[in-house]
């Protein structure tokens, strides 16, 4: 579970930009969640937020029943103990094999695991010995997805992840990501695209930095 | 981290390869001159260093083996007669000049000792003995001389000033640090070969009694007037900064020493920064997924240490062939444990030292960077 209250964010510079006004929102364990609006909503703005990557100016966070501590030190253990991010642009070590992209994770948590299980759990056990620049752009969001599986993250964070994709890979990444919400994680997942609404519990939308 | 490090590095072959090449070089250089110097100044103080008395007595003021003033053969009975002493000998330190076989001339350093003793002689014998000196006007050459002597041997002759001289004996480790070469003979052969030390002896070195303590017996011989008493090692020292210090040869060497730690810290600095600007996206990734900055920065510094180390062993392995390569000439290149063991420290800290500017970039990415 996932419950944001009052989030917000400027951008400071020669024009201070309110990127996100005081957004209140809460997602439950085994839900799907669409965060949905044109560019430059805040949409992105508020993810980094959810996903401790980023500090708000004001307001609270609480992931799994847990208030988020902001003090710097303590977030990239957060980021380690409950987030999965998924990317639009994918963001695998290009140096790495599949599996071991899908070890990353499990290496900076300390914890074992089974990559090989998270991907064949996406199909792809078949190419877990291929570097991402031998995958094909679908092939590598579903690695991706099976990385953000791959420690038994309890909330998932989706950007654009269709965003680079064909329409039968955007399918199969959001029925990935429906299999995931259905087995009891929370999933949060940024997209402008309207196809995607019927794999959805809920549908946040945003506009000006506010939920509408 | 290690794994991710190593195959971040052979990802990119190329630019491995050269920040390698960078590397190698900076510790050739660094390693062949270090060995030069080594082996400079192990030469200075060979004859010292492999002496097998205790303590050397020269005249207060002597700098080295072969600065010494000179002083009376008579102190010889006083050092004798000194209690905790058990036997003290004569040595000579000094030039003559050679009249080769084509007419050249050419200086010689020429130590004399007892034959029958060999304390002060030379210490490895390649061909003849020892005891052969004890026949006047004999000699005895280092092999690294054969060269400046062109090629004179055992059984050929010359001529020392007006003095006829014939080479008995080819020994080896005496190799010359100077373009002068090296040669042994009777103390009563190298004396009168002396421009300088007629009835006079260069040094006098002291064989402790058994149980005696030498700081205690050097302290009773410096009662003596104009007597400076050393032990062999702290000899063998004095001689050694002699020519590290006085000379400029030090600080010629540590200047090139210092350029390959510079060469090496630009080239490793310079690449291993292009390479992290590259994956910038990358470390945003790693620091997203929860890697902490002392994360990244163990990543930058494992890569530093990976090149350290393969720069390290492809540098000193050249540096070994072209020590082997100049076996033969008369210049010592000498590596020993310690020397390599601080060459690795050298290349491991310009490594890491390059390093730097790529962990200032990466303490610096944003993690947010990810969503961009």
């Amino acid at each position: 579970m996932i419950e944001a209250g009052n989030l917000a964010k400027v951008y400071r510079g020669a024009v201070d930009v309110a990127a996100v006004r005081g957004v209140s929102l809460r997602v439950e364990a085994g839900e799907l969640a669409l965060l949905m609006g044109p560019s430059g909503s805040g949409k992105t703005t508020l993810l980094s937020m959810l996903g401790c990557i980023l500090t708000p100016d004001e307001g609270t966070l609480r992931v799994c029943g847990e208030e988020i501590d902001w003090s710097g030190r303590a977030l990239p253990a957060i980021r380690r103990r409950f987030f999965g991010f998924i990317y639009q642009h994918f963001n695998l070590l290009a140096s790495l094999t599949a599996r071991e992209n899908v070890e990353v994770p499990l290496v900076l948590a300390g914890r074992s695991g089974d990559p090989d299980a998270a991907l064949a759990a996406v199909g792809m056990g078949h190419r877990a010995s291929f570097r991402p620049e031998s995958l094909s752009g679908g092939e590598k969001q579903r690695v991706a997805i099976a990385r953000a599986m791959a420690a038994d993250a309890p909330v998932i964070l989706g950007d654009e992840p269709t965003g680079n994709l064909d329409s039968e890979n955007g399918r199969a990444v959001f029925a990935a990501l429906r299999d995931l919400a259905d087995r009891g994680r929370t999933v949060l997942v940024v997209t402008h695209d309207e196809r995607w609404v019927r794999y959805a519990d809920r549908v946040f939308r945003m506009e000006d930095g506010e939920l509408t | 981290m290690f794994r991710l490090a190593w195959k971040n590095l052979v990802n990119d072959r190329m630019r491995l390869g050269v920040a390698l090449a960078g590397v190698a070089f900076a510790v050739f250089l660094m390693l062949i001159q270090a060995g030069i110097y080594v082996g400079f100044t192990r030469s200075a103080s060979a004859v010292v260093d492999h002496c097998r008395a205790d303590l050397w007595i020269v005249t207060s003021g002597s700098p080295n083996i072969e600065a010494a003033w000179p002083f009376s053969e008579d102190d010889l009975a006083a050092v004798k007669g000194t209690p905790g002493v058990a036997s003290a000998e004569k040595l000579i330190h000094s030039f003559g000049y050679l009249r080769l076989p084509d007419g050249e001339g050419r200086w010689a350093q020429i130590f004399g000792f007892d034959p029958a003793t060999g304390t002060g002689g030379p210490w490895e014998m390649v061909r003849g003995s020892v005891a052969d000196l004890k026949r006047p006007g004999t000699y005895i050459v280092d092999e690294s001389a054969a060269g400046q002597l062109q090629g004179l041997g055992v059984g050929d002759r010359l001529e020392n000033i007006d003095r006829k001289m014939e080479i008995v004996g080819v020994c080896r480790g005496a190799k010359s640090y100077t373009t002068n070469p090296i040669l042994f003979a009777s103390y009563d052969t190298a004396q009168r070969a002396s421009l300088l030390h007629h009835e006079r002896a260069g040094f006098i070195v002291a064989t402790l009694a058994p149980g005696a303590d030498a700081a205690e017996v050097a302290e009773r011989l410096r009662r003596f007037p104009r007597f400076d008493v050393r032990t062999r090692r702290e000899f063998a020292a004095m001689t050694r900064d002699y020519w590290a210090s006085k000379t400029g040869v030090g600080v010629g060497i540590g200047l090139t020493v210092a350029l390959g730690f510079v060469v090496g810290l630009v080239i490793v600095g310079q690449t291993m920064y292009a390479s992290t600007v590259e994956r910038l996206r990358e470390f945003a990734t790693l620091k997203a997924l929860g890697a902490t900055n002392a994360g990244v920065c163990v990543l930058l510094w494992t890569q530093a240490a990976i090149i350290a180390a393969a720069g390290w062993a492809a540098g000193g392995a050249g540096a070994m062939l072209a020590k082997g390569a100049l076996a033969d000439k008369p210049i010592a290149v000498h590596f020993d444990a310690p020397l390599l063991a601080a060459m690795l420290a050298a290349t491991l800290a310009m490594c890491l030292g390059a390093s730097l500017l790529s962990v200032v970039r990466v303490l610096r990415v944003d993690p947010a960077a990810v969503f961009k």
